[in-house]
């Protein structure tokens, strides 16, 4: 965020009140083809990103969990299995149509029980002080107006000793392969949106969000600065995507 | 280390697989059950990669390294990624030789060797639901019944086979006999030679006279 008040939305430069509604917008077009073009971009690639984030995790039985910006629910089922009956997992997004999908979703495969949702902005969370062992936020964070307000919310909410996950893309660590990348979420990916989903603007959003998102060392800093201890990231594919784990002391 | 990428799709596709075996069949489940709490590290080099089997009640989950969180194994594996590997392959699951090292609890693995060497799927339950259940449990009979007859065969073929290797490995002699029969065929060879030479100095000699 600048101190002229305006953001980024993409590549463009769009005033901080307008950043949510437009990424909102977004992800109301998004919402019902959302699981399948999350395969379709990844090649499925994505699964195995989010099965890394629930190891690093370490999540156990009777832990609390929030999982925000949790759409579809993916991590949220997971998790779920892990904390069993005595655990608790809250799903959330502040996009109403993804919480409505993954709710759906998840309500289907019979995950119920230790699962709530909460429709919440994750810079205003809207839970006690010191309340979950884990937070979670996958391809999230590109999309929060003021990133380092949400990370001071993660932690005012994270229990001493919890531990935030924060899965989002990132910058490759291969001149080639950043290239490939390029050419890929620019040329192909709109595409492939608006063949599948019929969006191919809503694509080209993520795909130059993914490009305007602090890298791996900025990010870890910006961690830091917002209270975390421990802070440390780990490239995935290349570092296309990067996982940043950071706890509370 | 390697891209954790590569190494969490493997312990994906291992968790895929036994979770398959495990949901089609409830005697590998059941068996799984009473070795749960269980955790075996393969802690495995060139490349390097960390591999954890948890055993619980729900069947296996395997993860890729993750030391921080971990309480310790109860078995741990080390050596080569590559022996690993064509441990895994072998037919006997003996560690001699086997270029992997073991700690702690091995009873484990010789449960977990006994569990998925005796795996019989519920065909009727997956035909069924593939195939629907009037057709299903038909074919079911089908598979099983080639599937017996397979196993028969191959236990017979193995049957049959083994005294003939057994004579012919009897039969058959050994290094040490093979070494010492070349050098009596050495010897032999030497002694002809020597005698050839002599006979050819008789002859020369004969002929002088």
């Amino acid at each position: 965020m600048s101190e002229d008040n305006t953001t980024h939305f993409g590549f463009e430069k769009v005033k901080v009140e307008e950043k949510s509604g437009r990424v909102a917008n977004v992800f109301h077009s998004v919402a019902a083809k959302y699981d399948l073009m999350n395969d379709l971009m990844s090649g499925g690639v994505h699964r195995i990103w989010k099965k890394f984030t629930i190891e690093i995790s370490g999540v156990r039985s009777g832990d609390t969990v929030l999982d925000i910006a949790g759409g579809t629910g993916d991590l949220s089922a997971k998790f779920s299995k892990l904390v069993g009956e005595s655990g608790q997992v809250v799903l959330a997004d502040i996009n109403d149509s993804m919480l409505k999908v993954g709710r759906d979703k998840l309500i289907n495969r019979g995950i119920l029980g230790n699962l709530r949702f909460a429709q919440a902005d994750a810079q205003y969370l809207p839970f006690p002080d010191n309340t979950f062992d884990c937070i979670t936020i996958a391809f999230g964070l590109r999309n929060v107006t003021d990133k380092d307000l949400a990370l001071r919310s993660m932690y005012r909410v994270l229990k001493p000793g919890g531990r935030l996950l924060v899965l989002e893309f990132s910058k490759p660590q291969n001149a080639l392969l950043q290239k490939a990348y390029d050419t890929y979420s620019f040329r192909i990916l709109p595409g492939m949106g608006k063949l599948v989903a019929g969006d191919s603007e809503s694509y080209r959003y993520l795909a130059e969000s993914i490009r305007m998102h602090p890298d791996q060392e900025t990010l870890k800093s910006m961690m830091t600065d917002a209270g975390f201890d421990d802070c440390r990231f780990y490239n995935m594919t290349g570092g296309v995507v990067a996982l940043h784990k950071g706890t509370k002391a | 280390m390697l891209d954790p990428s590569i190494s969490t799709a493997v312990a994906a596709v291992a968790e895929s697989l036994c979770g398959k075996i495990t949901e089609h069949d409830p005697g590998t489940l059941y068996g799984l059950k009473a070795l749960s709490g269980a955790c075996i590290k393969l802690d495995l080099n060139s490349p390097s990669l960390n591999f954890y089997i948890h055993i619980n009640d729900e069947g296996l989950r395997f993860t890729a390294g993750n030391d921080d969180l971990l309480d310790p194994p109860t078995t741990l594996i080390r050596g080569k990624a590559a022996d690993a590997f064509l441990f895994l392959f072998k037919d006997k699951h003996s560690l001699a030789n086997s270029g992997l090292n073991i700690e702690g609890n091995v009873q484990i693995l010789a449960e977990l060797q006994t569990l998925f060497s005796n795996v019989e799927f519920d065909w009727e339950e997956i035909l069924s639901d593939r195939l629907g259940t009037t057709a299903g449990p038909i074919f079911a009979k089908q598979v099983r019944a080639i599937l017996n007859t397979s196993k028969e065969a191959a236990q017979t073929m193995r049957k049959r086979i083994e005294p003939i290797l057994v004579d012919e490995l009897q039969a058959a002699i050994n290094n040490e006999e093979f070494k010492h029969f070349q050098n009596q065929c050495d010897t032999l060879a030497f002694d002809l030679e020597f005698a050839e030479q002599k006979l050819s100095q008789l002859k020369a000699t004969l002929n002088k006279g």
